[in-house]
């Protein structure tokens, strides 16, 4: 059975496209609130704790952004 | 992703398609990326259609974060700034489900044969999805797609 045509506006078209705008808003103030705590000396460990994520999710998803962006993170084992 | 080198402008296009999710501070290459850089090819078969439909690259950019805003208000989410991302030099963004399947259409577009796949193909297949970030973009400006594909077919031929 063919599915039916749908609209890509209107009903569930505006529900999950509400879904990926929100993933996509996510993704943009995790940067920005990742960098902020860094930059005012949280520990990967701490940063870690915040988003409920395991320290080396942070750290791999992060680290070079960071370092890029200029961050000072030696010390910064915990 | 391709066993066969692309024809020029095609792999030209992806590779301007890549650098503008990267600009934006997407981690992944998604269609509506590729329709930028379709646009941005000036005096291309592509761009020349998107350009009589009044889709120029800042008018497509403004539709998009239209797009977004529109989307996210449906969440109860209203922006005062856009948090954008930006990612590490050197930073390649991967390939994006709706990129993919818009190369796809565009494949199919040329005729079958990834080879044959021209710019214009990919902007068929651009235009093809049914429902996601672009058509909903579009249909929101009251852009007719059907009438855009239409009539960039009828000019490929």
């Amino acid at each position: 059975m063919n599915p039916i045509t749908v609209s890509p506006t209107g009903g569930a078209a505006d529900g999950l496209a509400a879904v990926v705008a929100l993933r996509e808003l996510a993704d943009g103030l995790e940067d920005q609130a990742v960098e902020r705590a860094m930059r005012g000396g949280w520990s990967w460990t701490q940063v870690a704790q915040a988003l409920g994520v395991t320290r080396q999710a942070v750290h791999k998803k992060h680290l070079r952004r960071l370092v890029a962006a200029g961050v000072d993170l030696r010390r910064r084992h915990g | 992703m391709a066993d066969k080198p692309l024809p020029n402008d095609l792999a030209g296009i992806l590779r301007q398609g890549r650098a503008i999710a990267y600009a934006m501070g997407a981690r992944t290459l998604e269609a509506e990326h590729l329709l930028l850089a379709l646009a941005d090819d000036a005096d291309s078969p592509a761009a020349r259609a998107l350009g009589a439909a009044g889709l120029d690259p800042d008018r497509i950019r403004a539709l998009l974060r239209a797009e977004r805003r529109q989307s996210l208000a449906h969440a109860g989410v209203e922006l005062v700034e856009d948090p954008v991302s930006s990612l590490e030099p050197g930073f390649t963004p991967r390939w994006g489900t709706s990129a993919k399947d818009a190369l796809v259409r565009g494949k199919a577009a040329a005729g079958g044969g990834l080879h044959r796949e021209t710019a214009a193909d990919l902007l068929v297949g651009v235009l093809g999805a049914e429902v996601g970030t672009v058509p909903r973009a579009l249909a929101l400006a009251g852009i007719d797609r059907a009438e855009l594909i239409d009539g960039l077919v009828a000019g490929l031929r």
